[in-house]
């Protein structure tokens, strides 16, 4: 369902980013390089909401939407691809001055994330949609353009690799022997 | 670790909390960026401008999440035996030992992931280059507790043939006709088999769990994947890898430790630099501890060449580990990362240990 909430178009894309804009803004923090490709992320996402604020989906839904589009702009990031548009300046000034987070305070957390580097670009973004997000399977299944059920079923697997992940880090050694351990599939 | 105790460990590591952003103070800021934004044409968006060299806050957060999207980009990269048995080195010839030599013989279908977690634990990958996917992963140890589990959540309870013998075969709710989720268990030498895939129903399921084969070990490692490295190839790859890097008085690769199945490049380069990282970072822990300042200024000095390694060049384009990496190197002259000593966020960050180093703090 698009959206159809009455108003001018102006008036809509800015009740979308009032509701969803620091969401996006959390989403591409945790992800990002740093703050300025953040500050890219949220501008990005952003201007193709309004270009195809039609396609947009109405309520809740449109926060799945927009992960879904800062998740593609977060991989041509990735890729090389940074755009430095000119209507993100400020916002990107005004980030990169604030004293937002560093490093995790502990050297578990800090253990965590990179553990998390060690998985594939898949089970990562499923692990922190749920996880960082607080998604649903099923909703986290609509930014990643999955099945919910095979959303699951990856959650599943993906869950383990960050055990064993983080196993590893723990013992000192990828290599040692791991205790048979039940995970439950849903 | 169970899975509660996992997406909790996965909460608590969240690095900006939604109550962090909700507090900045950017109202104006995106007020700008509202303005803007409903200015432009619906045209196409704007210029490519070449990125600050600025250090970021955020920059280590980032990078080591950043590191994550490069498993998939570096697949096919290795190269893919032409030969029989001599192809396959020690590594690889002992993954297929510790693995069941089973394949999914079905029109289309090829083996697109492969792994170990340790000798008693891994799981493999089907693809029909489509969409579907189906997952063998096994483990050693009893049925009867995979059976309990997997029974509590399903809707639908059966039993299959296959291989030889008949499997649980469990379907889980939800899913919309055509994209079920089914999944069967059976022990076969001592190992408990777990098959999982997504199928119209049971009756598809049963198809493609009819579709398994038993292969030998030469057939089923000629089904892996171009990702897996081949083992007899890592230790040209270490050396390759090796060239043009700073390395420690007295480092001999044969002390980089194999970790596991090496999967791809990217991880293989991880494992080099952070033993031939951790290693500087030693020396430069006990320099300090003994007031070498000699040494202090070696290691450092050392380390500020990283970001220039060939490897690390090439990791960079593929993920963020060389980020990390550069940052800890650059925190070396105060020996501080973010008011700690930098020795346990080294430790930590780069999994020294596992590598067979830990440093020790001042």
């Amino acid at each position: 369902m698009a959206m159809g909430t009455p108003g001018t178009e102006d008036e809509r894309f800015a009740r979308l980013y009032g509701e969803h804009g620091r969401d996006v803004l959390a989403y591409a923090l945790r992800r990002a390089a740093g703050p300025e490709d953040a500050a890219d992320v949220v501008a990005e996402t952003f201007l193709a909401a309004w270009r195809r604020l039609a396609d947009v989906p109405a309520g809740t839904d449109a926060r799945l939407w927009l992960y879904g589009v800062a998740r593609r702009v977060l991989a041509n990031q990735r890729r090389g691809e940074r755009r430095r548009l000119r209507l993100g300046e400020r916002l990107r000034d005004d980030l990169s001055a604030l004293a937002v987070p560093g490093p995790p305070a502990s050297a578990a957390d800090h253990a965590v994330l990179v553990a998390l580097s060690r998985l594939d670009e898949g089970d990562r973004e499923l692990l922190l949609l749920v996880g960082w997000e607080e998604l649903e399977p099923a909703e986290a299944a609509r930014v990643v353009g999955a099945s919910a059920v095979a959303v699951r079923s990856r959650l599943h697997r993906a869950r383990r690799r960050l055990r064993a992940a983080m196993r590893a880090a723990e013992s000192g050694g990828a290599g040692s022997a791991h205790g048979l351990e039940i995970e439950r599939a849903r | 670790m169970s899975t509660r105790e996992i997406d909790t460990a996965l909460a608590a590591a969240n690095p900006v909390s939604r109550a962090t952003v909700a507090g900045l103070p950017l109202d104006a800021a995106e007020e700008a960026l509202l303005q803007a934004i409903v200015a432009e044409p619906r045209r196409t968006p704007g210029t490519r401008q070449a990125r600050p060299r600025r250090r970021r806050q955020l920059a280590l957060v980032g990078a080591a999440l950043a590191a994550a999207g490069l498993f998939l980009a570096v697949l096919g990269t290795g190269q893919r035996s032409d030969g029989p048995e001599s192809a396959f080195g020690a590594e690889l010839v002992r993954f297929a030992e510790s693995s069941p030599l089973i394949l999914l013989d079905a029109p289309g279908w090829t083996v697109d992931y492969a792994d170990e977690q340790s000798a008693r634990e891994g799981e493999m990958r089907f693809s029909n280059g489509a969409a579907a996917t189906a997952d063998l992963h096994w483990q050693r140890g009893p049925l009867a507790s995979w059976v309990r589990d997997r029974a509590a959540s399903a809707t639908r309870t059966t039993t299959a043939p296959v291989l030889g013998t008949t499997a649980k075969v469990f379907q889980y709710e939800g899913g919309s006709p055509g994209d079920r989720d089914v999944t069967a268990l059976w022990l076969e030498d001592g190992r408990v088999l777990e098959f999982r895939s997504q199928v119209a129903g049971l009756a598809a399921f049963e198809e493609r769990l009819a579709a398994l084969r038993r292969v030998d070990a030469e057939a089923w490692l000629s089904a892996l994947p171009p990702s897996v490295v081949r083992a007899a190839n890592r230790g040209a790859a270490v050396e390759q890898m090796l060239r043009g890097v700073t390395l420690p008085p007295g480092f001999d690769a044969s002390q980089i430790p194999a970790q596991g199945l090496t999967k791809d490049r990217y991880q293989l380069g991880a494992t080099v630099t952070g033993t031939v990282a951790c290693t500087w970072f030693e020396h430069w822990s006990r320099a300090r501890s003994a007031g070498d300042r000699a040494g202090v200024r070696r290691a450092i000095a050392a380390l500020a060449t990283a970001k220039h390694w060939p490897v690390m060049r090439a990791m960079s384009r593929q993920g963020g580990y060389p980020q990390v990496l550069e940052e800890y190197a650059a925190a070396m002259p105060s020996g501080r990362w973010y008011g700690r000593p930098l020795e346990g966020d080294v430790n930590s960050g780069l999994g020294c240990p596992s590598l067979g180093v830990r440093l020790k703090a001042p």
